[in-house]
């Protein structure tokens, strides 16, 4: 054990006379790992803690943050610091739910301590797709949130200004949940294309939210162009569906005016007929026939066969407009949408 | 040939004068009675007939043709009997579609043992028109006499006329069925003889 400490507590030393804003934060880690495992735990929490205070700390991937703060978390628990230990580890939960100790590197009592601390920490971290692509009906936006411990936690679909458009879940989560969302809004409405949130948020056991993601979402809708409906058939199309007053009138009036010319026209002419009968017979005949057609062609009677050609093509035009309808439902429903999705940002309160 | 080429030059002239739907042509077979009254210083006398005919017109747009002829033999009381030849041809004008103006001549022939009495009267006529109910029409013709030719002692005065048609057409089949009643009137050397002539003819015809 003596040597080891000695080599240790050499490259601490070495490490240390390097000047602290020479160091990368990186190097620091690599440094702090290797003073771990020389079992020089003082080096190893002093060389880990400023890898995350210097300036380049905070372009640390989230692999080597995670690293440093496992192997810093363990450090203070060998040196006897179990509360900062848990803080460490509370800080690693929220960095990376899914975290998980190692256990053929680390012994069971720096496992027991993470687990307890990962059990009792509400974290969570959601995983969109950068851009998917999905048509009305098919698989949606798939949403996956994973969580540090059970809870509860609700999913949801805002508009920018905080509106809610569509609720994606409320309810416990372990380990994991994957939610999707068809692009509908609660009321089962094609949302509109525009800007929204993806709002998760994690609740404690007092109902408290003790973590919020929130994923922007820039929401594209392709519709296929729908056609236009018919017009209803102009009036110039219909036929009149009552009699005008044409050809009753002239009916009437040539009848009379004729038949009364043949009898009143002809007694001037030949007073003393020799053929009256045929002149009364053709007059008086012209002018009930004039009668008779007027009373069938008066004004205002209906025409059948007008009416039913209207009612033929106004049919036709009810069964063209509802075809039309019919296909521009189904272009309707035909809906594509392309839901980019940026940067989750994390909003957690106080644990 | 020679018979076949006026046929054909008469189809090329209606169809250069107008599309062929335009056009309407009529003939038809005649039938009916004569009466023939004659008024003069010495008395009245009256003849009667039947008469058979034909007659057809044709149109090409508002313009028409139309001609009619009859024949009978008159007979009554001690007058010698003497054979009726009446025919006419007619050019017409129909500027609207209820009234059409007619003008032609219209030729008539008294024959008997003593002679023949020949009448050319050139007529302008007034002609209305009305669809009266469905297939039915009724016409009418009034007209006055506007020179004459007339080979009698006496001077011809002036001359009028009305013909009153009631026609009917089957609806379905291009037959025509008219009723006919003319009447006419002469008067010569100063109204000193009036003849009167009437006409009731039925008249079959296709259209």
């Amino acid at each position: 054990m003596i040597p080891n400490r000695v080599v240790a507590a050499a490259l601490s030393l070495g490490f240390v006379a390097v000047p602290a804003s020479a160091q990368t934060a990186e190097t620091l880690i690599t440094s702090g790992v290797q003073a771990y495992e020389n079992l020089d735990f003082d080096a190893a929490a002093r060389l880990l803690r400023r890898a995350f205070a210097v300036p380049s700390g905070d372009s640390l991937t989230t692999a080597m943050r995670a690293q440093g703060l496992v192997y810093l978390g363990a450090s203070e628990i060998f040196r006897g610091n179990s509360d900062t230990a848990q803080a460490v580890f509370g800080r690693l939960v929220r960095l990376d739910p899914r975290h998980r100790i190692d256990q053929f590197v680390f012994p069971p009592e720096v496992a027991t301590v993470f687990e307890t601390v990962r059990r009792r920490t509400i974290a969570t971290v959601v995983e969109v797709p950068s851009s998917t692509s999905f048509s009305i009906g098919a698989a949606g936006l798939h949403v996956r949130v994973y969580s540090s411990s059970v809870h509860t936690l609700s999913a949801e679909v805002l508009r920018r200004d905080g509106t809610l458009v569509r609720t994606l879940y409320a309810g416990p989560i372990g380990d994991s949940l994957m939610v999707d969302w068809d692009g509908r809004a609660n009321g089962g409405a094609i949302v509109p294309p525009g800007r929204y949130l993806l709002s998760t948020a994690s609740l404690d056991a007092n109902g408290t939210v003790a973590r919020a993601v929130r994923v922007p979402l820039d929401v594209e809708v392709a519709r296929e162009d729908t056609l236009p409906l018919p017009d209803p058939p102009a009036d110039s199309l219909l036929l009149p569906e009552r009699r005008m007053g044409g050809p009753g009138i002239e009916a009437l009036a040539g009848g009379v005016v004729l038949g009364a010319a043949v009898i009143g026209l002809s007694s001037a002419l030949v007073p003393a007929s020799e053929l009256a009968i045929g002149r009364y017979t053709v007059g008086l005949s012209i002018g009930i026939a004039g009668i008779f057609g007027f009373l069938q062609q008066r004004p205002g009677r209906p025409l059948v066969a007008n009416i039913e050609a209207n009612d033929r093509l106004r049919a036709r035009w009810r069964a063209e407009r509802l075809a039309i309808e019919r296909e521009n439902a189904g272009r309707l429903s035909n809906v594509a949408f392309t839901i980019r999705a940026a940067a989750a940002q994390v909003i957690d309160r106080g644990q | 040939m020679p018979v076949r080429a006026p046929l054909v030059l008469a189809w090329c002239i209606l169809g250069l004068a107008g599309p062929l739907d335009a056009q309407q042509v009529a003939f038809g077979a005649s039938v009916g009675a004569v009466r023939l009254t004659r008024e003069n210083q010495a008395g009245k006398v009256l003849l009667s007939a039947t008469s058979v005919g034909v007659e057809g017109a044709i149109g090409v747009s508002v313009v028409g043709l139309g001609f009619q002829y009859a024949q009978g033999s008159l007979r009554g009381g001690t007058t010698p009997d003497q054979d009726l030849v009446e025919g006419e041809l007619m050019v017409s004008l129909r500027p609207v579609r209820n009234l059409a103006f007619l003008f032609g001549p219209h030729a008539r022939a008294l024959v008997s043992r003593l002679g023949t009495e020949r009448w050319l009267l050139y007529e302008g006529r007034v002609r209305g028109e009305a669809v009266l109910v469905g297939p039915v029409r009724g016409r009418l013709d009034v007209w006055r006499v506007v020179g004459s030719n007339v080979n009698v002692p006496e001077a011809f005065d002036s001359g009028y006329g009305l013909d009153g048609v009631l026609t009917v057409t089957l609806p379905s089949f291009p037959l025509g069925l008219s009723l006919r009643y003319r009447a006419e009137r002469a008067q010569l050397a100063n109204d000193t003889r009036r003849e009167s002539i009437e006409h009731l003819t039925l008249v079959l015809g296709l259209r």
